[in-house]
């Protein structure tokens, strides 16, 4: 396995690039306009992107409050998923709290 | 076992709130549905492979209605040609080709669904949640959701969400009333344990169908409001069919967090695998609200709050595991007689289980949006994982126990909550998409030969594995 990691962790980088650019184009189109008067536009999508709404949607939770958003976006590394290297999370020091009970 | 109830018996069944009627019933002439021994079959088929999973029908009063010697109402042939449509995808019949298939299957459809926009009652809404079943099974899109509204104020209409006492009654039909009065005069007492009990099973099929919908959407509220539903759970259907009244699981107006202690009445020897589905989509509801609900993941007090609500609903799921019948053969005999439909109903418990599972975990498992409070918990991750292995496990035995058939969209959309699992775990760590996602759309194209539901998401699920392969082999070609 290991000797395959570096082909694989490509592939799956393209995996990861489809999820952050499934919750930007649900990001983008759950925005609104203040007032009526505001231009509109069209944002021209494929299958592909649709596929990957399909599928990573479902995890685009929880919901972020308004000042969370407002935060965060002076922060963009940590505001769109998986801007950091993907990697596994430390057991050791779980936030949840559960490390000991963990399976 | 059973308590004893006053019911009148039956009675005089008049319709309470009289239709309009525009001229003879395009039902009268009876040319619409198949020929009688294929209607036989279908309803055999129905008994198979739906009312397992959607267990609103008595099995012996619904054919004794529709094969007895009593000429059929037009509400009953309503019901028929839900049975019909709905079924039509099981029938392994030569003598009908698809075009005829289609053709039974639309016409059915369409004869309920506007039968069911002009008539608010008990009858029409059964009728219509057996269609929806079609819908549904087919899409989950803006024509399911469309019925689904329509289930829902109905329900509402008809008082189906609550365990109401008190039935009006007017003295003469011809005085029946064309004001907001109306609603309170649409339902007659129910005359016997079984129609009373079909009354429950009915308003929580109704819930039932809105949460797996509305938790599919990620943004859309629930039709049916949780406060609302004041129904107890439903017993088993060996008690529902032998019409022998019974106590089975009732909560207060305000349960704790975990639900479970605000218990009124708690008989589990009455309950059945209907009950125990709807009790585990309670919990899943909380759950969808809970995450719906805006969080500031930069705030150290909402975070804390957060993971106390995270640890109370996920000690609920373990609570419902738990309060399961542990013995495999009780929890049989608590479903269905029929041994293949006691099999499946086993196995769709634990695959509700999963979805809710994974539902509640994988928010804090692959959070989207992350924060120095709010990262990836291993503890959440290990409990998605595990959930999907054991449904991949679950639909092994399904898939070598030929029960694939058994089992409808709720178990189709634990397989595709399970699959997209695997890909966004391999999206978050950076590691293997795992290769049992192979299997999970094997199963899903399996399945999709009844409910195209299910081949949608197989075909979605192939083309975005596709495209991850075709992008890693592109870059390595690149490399050499």
């Amino acid at each position: 396995m290991l000797s395959n990691f570096f082909t694989f962790s490509v592939y799956e980088l393209s995996t990861d690039k489809s999820y952050r650019s499934a919750h930007d184009l649900v990001t983008l189109t759950g925005s609104v306009r203040q007032t009526g008067t505001e231009p509109t536009s069209t944002q021209i999508t494929s299958l592909s992107e649709l596929d990957n709404i399909d599928v990573f949607d479902f995890f685009n939770y929880p919901k972020i409050s308004e000042p969370a958003v407002r935060a965060l976006s002076g922060q963009q590394s940590q505001s769109t998923p998986n801007l950091e290297p993907p990697r596994l999370p430390d057991p050791e020091s779980d936030w949840l709290g559960f490390a000991s009970q963990g399976s | 076992m059973g308590v004893s109830v006053d019911y009148p018996g039956p009675a005089l069944p008049t319709p309470r709130v009289a239709p309009v009627r525009r001229g003879p019933s395009a039902l009268s002439a009876g040319t619409d549905l198949p020929p009688q021994d294929i209607v036989y079959t279908l309803v055999d088929l129905y008994f198979k492979h739906c009312n397992t999973w959607s267990p609103i029908l008595d099995r012996k009063t619904t054919f004794s209605i529709f094969f007895g010697s009593t000429s059929l109402s037009e509400a009953d042939r309503v019901l028929l040609h839900a049975i019909v449509a709905t079924t039509i995808r099981f029938l392994k019949d030569p003598r009908f080709s698809p075009e005829m298939r289609s053709h039974y299957h639309e016409v059915s459809r369409q004869i309920v669904q506007m039968y069911a926009l002009e008539h608010v009652t008990v009858e029409a809404l059964r009728a219509l949640v057996i269609v929806c079943l079609d819908e549904l099974g087919a899409s989950n899109g803006p024509r399911g959701w469309n019925l689904l509204s329509l289930l829902a104020q109905n329900a509402r209409q008809l008082g189906l969400c609550d365990e109401s006492g008190v039935f009006l009654s007017v003295e003469t039909s011809d005085d029946a009333p064309m004001t907001g009065s109306i609603r309170r005069i649409a339902i007659d007492r129910p005359q016997s344990w079984i129609e009373d009990e079909g009354r429950r099973r009915l308003a929580w099929m109704v819930y039932l169908l809105d949460r797996y919908a509305t938790i599919a959407t990620t943004t859309f509220d629930f039709m049916l409001d949780d406060n609302k539903m004041r129904r107890v759970l439903p017993c088993s259907y060996d008690l529902f069919s032998r019409d022998i009244p019974v106590e089975t699981r009732s909560w207060g107006s305000s349960p704790n967090q975990h639900g479970a202690a605000g218990m009124i009445v708690n008989k589990p020897e009455n309950l059945g695998s209907f009950s125990y589905h709807c009790e585990i989509l309670r919990i899943l509801s909380k759950v969808h609200d809970f995450l719906k609900a805006p969080l500031d993941i930069t705030s150290s007090s909402e975070m804390a709050a957060w993971r106390n609500t995270y640890r109370s609903l996920d000690a609920s799921l373990d609570s419902w595991l738990r309060g399961l019948p542990g013995d495999y053969s009780k929890i049989s005999a608590l479903c269905h007689s029929d041994p293949a439909s006691r099999v499946a109903n086993w196995f769709m418990l634990h695959s509700a289980y999963v979805t809710a599972v994974v539902r509640l975990h994988s928010s804090a498992a692959y959070p989207t949006v992350r924060s120095h409070l709010f990262v990836p918990s291993h503890y959440a991750m290990q409990r998605c994982l595990s959930a999907v292995q054991s449904l991949g496990d679950i639909a092994q035995d399904v898939y070598e126990a030929s029960g694939l058939d058994h089992l409808g969209p709720p178990f189709i959309f634990s397989l595709w909550v399970a699959a997209r699992l695997l890909l966004v775990h391999a999206a978050t760590i950076g590691c293997p998409v795992d290769p049992r996602i192979e299997f999970f759309i094997e199963i899903l194209s399996h399945v999709g030969q009844y409910w195209e539901v299910a081949d949608n998401y197989a075909k979605v699920l192939a083309r975005v594995v596709q495209r991850s392969r075709q992008s890693g082999m592109n870059f390595n070609s690149m490399r050499q």
